[in-house]
């Protein structure tokens, strides 16, 4: 739904030579500055600086919300914090990767990625940043959802076949739209 | 056949064109009967068609009524002639077409390619590395007035400035993103009151809707970046805007040397809950329309038959048994 309805922004302070460029710093300060300029709320709190060796305090964040192959690409932009960096690195996401700037990157397998749709054929992966309750799943009234299993014997004679289903009605929804961009980076 | 077993069935008119049929859940088989040539006495044409997953896309199992004792012969349909099955939640771009040479500067642009094979008025392409029209690269157009093998029509595209014949790819994009309403591309936007945009493809909003204008910082008219508007009046590519725009910068498409840029969008932030005989229709709310569709091909040898052509149709999905 996010990918189909919200508003994107290229990345273009990459060097790829293509358009969206690869991510850069530029790119991810543009999104917070929009996004606070826009009174999105920050959805985590800061991580306050504690006096360990490699660490560093994590400014309170948007999420952003992309794909694993974009792991790289995250490591070498200025000021990314792995969250290994952490002060206290129990606070971190189990999906989260790290932060830059105001954002907390969360990565997924399945994160959003449009084939072969940049300007020179390559994925384009679509960064999700995201306020507090900028999007939301909406239930259906008077409509539950089911989860249904009918075991073997209902199948056949021969009892050999078990089915398993779901069924539901529901609808995701951008609650507000200028909370909500989506990043779009290739590889670089 | 086992009870659980899922079963559809249907009916419709032949127009003469290929039928999509939306169907409930994935199938496994399906059969079609062409009712007409099958009560039609004596020497005929395809009566029945039959589907089974395994079977290459446009392709079937067809039974000829060809002698005039009602006879049947059995066949495979020509290759494009059969069932194709489609999913429009699955991956949307089809296969790359390399055969490019120019985008020219007429108004609207015309397509130069050696091969317009599969391409029918009204698809979608998108375009890769296109020396000279790099700024038309990764955003959708929607095509018309194709001539075989030589060119076709962009006519919802701006006019551009390009140097000339280039080798390029571009490649179909068959299905639109699953949910409505849907983000798009803007081509054009007048300075007028009211000021009227236009997209690359149809759009599909409806009037009423809410639409916010984007990204068009690249694109001079920086004053109506970020403006929300309420659609007064649509045709398929234009939609007219409650929005003074006369006092505004012209709308102008960054130049094949500005990439990279973040296209113009307008993107729907609200609904219309239009009320047509005291109820409210929703034609807008958001939803996922993705479906799996069985696409018949047209044609006296075809499942979507002549024109009033009536036409039985059963699908289903079956328990997968490995024979080997």
């Amino acid at each position: 739904m996010l990918a189909a309805t919200a508003g994107f922004v290229n990345c273009v302070g990459g060097v790829n030579g293509d358009n969206p460029t690869n991510i850069t710093r530029a790119d991810v300060d543009d999104i917070v500055r929009t996004l606070l300029t826009n009174d999105a709320y920050t959805v985590l709190d800061n991580i306050e600086g504690e006096d360990r060796f490699g660490t560093a305090p994590v400014r309170d964040a948007y999420f952003a919300l992309c794909s694993t192959q974009l792991t790289g690409d995250l490591d070498n932009t200025g000021g990314f914090i792995h969250k290994n960096q952490y002060p206290a690195p129990m606070n971190a996401l189990r999906t989260e990767w790290g932060s830059i700037g105001n954002l907390r990157f969360l990565v997924s397998s399945i994160g959003s990625v449009a084939a072969n749709a940049s300007n020179l054929g390559a994925d384009v992966y679509n960064i999700f940043c995201v306020g507090m309750e900028a999007y939301a799943c909406i239930e259906q009234d008077q409509y539950s959802a089911s989860f249904i299993y009918r075991p073997p014997i209902y199948d056949g004679p021969l009892a050999l076949n078990a089915s398993v289903g779901y069924k539901f009605a529901e609808v995701p929804r951008i609650t507000n739209d200028l909370w909500v961009i989506n990043l779009r980076a290739t590889r670089s | 056949m086992a009870n659980n077993t899922i079963t559809q069935q249907g009916r419709f008119i032949g127009t003469g064109n290929a039928v999509d049929i939306a169907l409930r859940s994935d199938v496994d088989w399906m059969t079609v009967i062409n009712a007409t040539v099958t009560l039609a006495g004596g020497a005929g044409s395809a009566v029945r068609f039959e589907w089974f997953r395994g079977i290459g896309d446009g392709l079937g199992i067809v039974y000829n009524k060809l002698a005039a004792d009602d006879s049947i012969t059995q066949e495979i349909t020509g290759a494009g002639e059969g069932f194709t099955l489609l999913d429009t939640s699955g991956a949307p771009d089809g296969a790359i077409n390399a055969t490019l040479t120019q985008i020219n500067g007429a108004a609207p642009p015309i397509v130069s390619a050696t091969s317009t094979a599969g391409l029918v008025a009204g698809d979608v392409v998108r375009f890769v590395n296109v020396p000279g029209a790099q700024q038309f690269g990764g955003i959708d157009f929607e095509i018309d007035t194709i001539v075989a093998n030589t060119s076709f029509r962009l006519p919802y595209a701006p006019t551009i400035v390009t140097t000339g014949a280039v080798a390029g790819s571009f490649y179909p994009v068959n299905f639109d993103p699953i949910y409505y309403p849907r983000r798009r591309y803007i081509s054009a936007i007048t300075q007028a009151n009211p000021a009227v945009i236009t997209t690359t493809v149809s759009h599909g909003f409806t009037v009423g809707q809410k639409i916010r204008i984007t990204g068009t910082a690249d694109f001079d008219m920086t004053e109506i970046d970020g403006l929300t508007a309420t659609i007064t009046a649509v045709t398929a590519s234009t939609i007219t805007t409650d929005i003074n725009s006369t006092a505004f910068t012209a709308f102008a498409w960054p130049l094949t040397a500005d990439v990279p840029f973040t296209p113009a969008q307008v993107i729907p932030v609200g609904e219309a809950a239009e009320i047509v005989a005291g109820t409210i229709t929703l034609d807008d709310a958001t939803e996922n329309q993705a479906e799996i569709i069985m696409r018949l091909a047209a044609g006296v040898n075809s499942p979507a038959g002549a024109l009033n052509d009536i036409i039985y149709w059963i699908a289903g999905k079956s328990f997968d048994v490995d024979n080997d």
